[in-house]
């Protein structure tokens, strides 16, 4: 039995030992997002566009993507010849870079932009531009050329471009920790 | 406990002209930015976890993103929080909670709509047993991924920060009359409209 | 005519100051109402701060970059202030309004029976002092029963029920504590306490440990520190008795715990800290507001936050007891520690060692 108290008392000095050996030592591993943001690895799997010219519109993308977050829109270019393009709706695809994978010609231009968010339903349905009804209707395609049009070959700009890029680092004693690149 | 019509005669007529002295006090310009900033840093979410992007929910508020540094708090009661993160897949079952949570909270409120799921119903998105999150609450902001990192969270608090200081109004004040456009289920009918 | 006039209105100048002023100034500034305000808006933010820094993040910052977010407590006030009030359809709506302002009311009560400094004696009666703020200490969470109650949610009758039986198992442990001081000190006059310490050179703490101990254990139970938080455990019984409170309404019941601790830790620093030991004001200087009130009572207070800081850090350490588990160290403990501190205080003035 006393044995057991003894401990017990142990235990409350040790975690208050413990909680001031924290907080009189600032060991802070937090990210100041807004202001810094982290550099990830090359192979990230951020949002993506597709390049015009490369894609042969074979509609490979389509088909694999599970979430049926690709559709295939029939455009017609500037020569007057018909042409299909994919559309990505971010409402639905699941990041799993599928599509990406599947391409015959590496039409998909990738990036690490990860962080993105929407006002509203009309700036990231770019399927279907409209609310999307339930269930689920497929048939409904208008003219989404213009859509296509702002929105292929466009890296999808970064909201966090501005703030300070830093890279994770482990340090053993200290857990994780920030390094910026830029300074020596 | 019969205090109930006692106290509406006690205080019915105290409620109306304090309410007129709240909307008289929130047109005033500098009383609306001071509210404003007080929303601003003070955006407490409820705890309310409908699914897997709850775990980048927890991150967020976990040391290595914390969000508490822009006044993020998550809270335990809806009625003193004013933002709602709907994280994730809302099912049948969980967009009746999500209705009565979103109820219960006070006036301004926003909502975030996190991860495809609760955008446009990402992998879940021809399921018999899901809502698209926009057909039970009214939302502001809409977060892409699946699920979205800690730091796509924190870039839609900000954007909701710049969104009430611009005097954006909440969404659930703009379509609080209109009916959602395609209802969806009929469960979920039947809890918006009770 | 003129004369006699001018003799009145300075006599009654010099009564106004020296008797009506004094106890309006203490009532609303210090240790009263201003000073409350203050120390609520830094305690709060200083406990989610302490919190974030020891599990290695910043807490509140953004806010007000510069200065480690300081006003982060006034803007949360600003949001509460004008969010909308909701008074539930099955709530007894008189007492649901009225519950949180009686709430406030005694909690700041018995800050009034506090001395702070010889000069008190002067403001208020200091005879019994501290037979008086043991009643008004316990007085209050029979409102947080009426606050769960008149709520009509389960679990803030849950909440207040938790309170109920805590405030039972720990009230016997706070009187007894106290109950030893006062045998100690001869005295139910605080003051005449703060006197034998400086008298002696020996602060409470050090005469009896086991109560100082014991009202330690007792503020943090009353005060709803961790590990005693459980009548508002978040993720057992939502917010406990104030679940069903929004707006304003539930800023003055998340105020109450600081209040309480502000109360409790002046109380603490009176009995067992010396109270503003380092600060012996003469018999000229205690006569004089400047000598006899601010000056030690800014000894005390500063003893009180230092005391507060250290309560409120144990959110960072701790995690919470389960009801059964709290009852029973009450009973099974701190009772008995109760009676041991009392023990030993009766040895020591029998014995005449002090
Ligand atoms: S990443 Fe996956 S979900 Fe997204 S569009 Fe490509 S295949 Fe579809
Ligand atoms: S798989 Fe590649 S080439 Fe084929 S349609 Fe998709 S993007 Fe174009
Ligand atoms: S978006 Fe992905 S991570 Fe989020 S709830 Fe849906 S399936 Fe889960």
């Amino acid at each position: 039995m006393t044995g057991r108290k003894n401990n017990r008392i142990k235990g409350h000095v040790d975690a208050l030992a413990t909680g001031f050996k924290y907080l009189a030592e600032p060991n802070r591993m937090t990210l100041n997002y807004p202001d810094e943001s982290m550099n990830l690895k090359d192979n990230y799997r951020g949002f993506f566009a597709v390049k015009d010219k490369t894609c042969i519109g074979c509609s490979l993308c389509e088909i694999v993507c599970p979430p049926k977050a690709i559709s295939m829109l029939d455009l017609t270019d500037a020569g007057g010849k018909k042409k299909k393009r994919p559309m990505i709706d971010w409402g639905l695809c699941i990041f799993c870079y599928f599509c990406v994978d599947i391409c015959p010609t590496d039409a998909f231009q990738t990036s690490q932009v990860h962080d993105k968010a929407f006002y509203s339903e009309t700036e990231y349905q770019t399927v279907h531009g409209e609310p999307m009804q339930y269930p689920y209707d497929y048939s409904k395609r208008p003219d989404y050329k213009e859509i296509y049009e702002s929105f292929h070959d466009v890296a999808p700009d970064d909201p966090s471009a501005g703030s300070k890029k830093v890279v994770p680092k482990f340090d053993k004693k200290r857990g994780i920790k920030y390094e910026h690149p830029g300074q020596p | 406990m019969g205090g109930g019509a006692d106290g509406v005669a006690y205080f019915g007529n105290l409620e109306t002209v304090s309410k007129k002295a709240v909307s008289f006090l929130k047109k005033q310009g500098y009383v609306k930015s001071m509210i404003n900033w007080g929303d601003k840093f003070s955006l407490w979410p409820v705890h309310l976890m409908t699914s897997c992007c709850g775990t980048e929910f927890a991150a967020a508020s976990g040391p290595r993103f914390d969000l508490e540094r822009l006044g993020f708090l998550p809270f335990g009661g809806p009625r003193q929080t004013n933002l709602i993160v709907i994280e994730g897949t809302t099912t049948l079952k969980m967009a009746r909670s999500v209705r009565i949570v979103w109820e219960q909270m006070p006036a301004p409120k926003w909502v975030i709509a996190m991860g495809a799921c609760a955008m446009d119903g990402g992998i879940f998105y021809d399921s018999y047993n899901t809502v698209p999150a926009k057909d039970i609450v009214p939302i502001d902001i809409f977060l892409a991924g699946c699920p979205p990192r800690p730091e796509a969270l924190a870039r839609a608090v900000v954007m909701l920060q710049e969104s009430i200081v611009k005097n954006r109004p909440p969404a659930a004040d703009i379509q609080v009359t209109a009916a959602p456009a395609t209802p969806g289920p009929k469960d979920v009918v039947e809890a918006v409209s009770k | 005519m003129i004369q006699i006039l001018s003799l009145l209105m300075s006599v009654s100048l010099v009564s106004f100051i020296e008797y009506i002023l004094p106890p309006i100034l203490y009532i609303i500034v210090f240790p009263g109402l201003i000073v409350v305000l203050l120390m609520l808006f830094f305690m709060i933010w200083l406990e989610r701060k302490v919190a974030a820094k020891t599990q290695l993040r910043f807490g509140p910052l953004y806010v007000s970059k510069r200065f480690g977010g300081v006003i982060q407590t006034v803007a949360d006030l600003i949001r509460f202030s004008f969010q909308e009030f909701i008074i539930p359809a099955g709530a007894d709506v008189f007492a649901y309004i009225q519950a949180p302002g009686l709430l406030m009311a005694f909690g700041l009560l018995p800050l009034i029976f506090i001395p702070v400094g010889p000069y008190y004696a002067n403001i208020f009666p200091a005879n019994y002092s501290l037979l008086i703020v043991v009643p008004l200490i316990i007085i209050t969470p029979i409102y947080v029963i009426l606050l769960g109650w008149a709520s009509d949610n389960k679990f803030s009758f849950v909440g207040s029920m938790r309170e109920a039986f805590l405030v039972i198992s720990y009230e016997i442990p706070l009187i007894l504590s106290i109950l030893s001081m006062i045998l100690l000190y001869g005295s139910v006059n605080a003051i005449n306490g703060v006197s034998f310490q400086i008298g002696r050179g020996i602060p409470g703490i050090v005469l009896n440990p086991i109560a100082a101990f014991l009202f330690l254990v007792v503020m943090i139970r009353t005060t709803g520190r961790f590990p005693f938080e459980i009548s508002e455990a978040e993720s057992e019984v939502v917010m406990g008795p104030y679940t069903e409170y929004s707006a304003l309404f539930f800023g003055i019941g998340m105020s109450l715990p600081y209040i309480e601790l502000y109360s409790f830790s002046l109380l603490f620093s009176v009995l067992f800290l010396g109270g503003w030991w380092p600060i012996v004001p003469s018999a000229a200087a205690a006569s004089g507001v400047v000598g006899g009130l601010l000056l030690p009572g800014l000894v005390v207070f500063i003893k009180a936050l230092i005391v507060m800081a250290f309560l409120v850090f144990l959110r960072a350490v701790y995690p919470r007891y389960r009801i059964d588990q709290a009852i029973t160290v009450g009973w099974d403990q701190a009772v008995y520690l109760g009676f041991a501190a009392v023990a030993l205080s009766m040895a020591l003035v029998w014995s005449g060692l002090v």
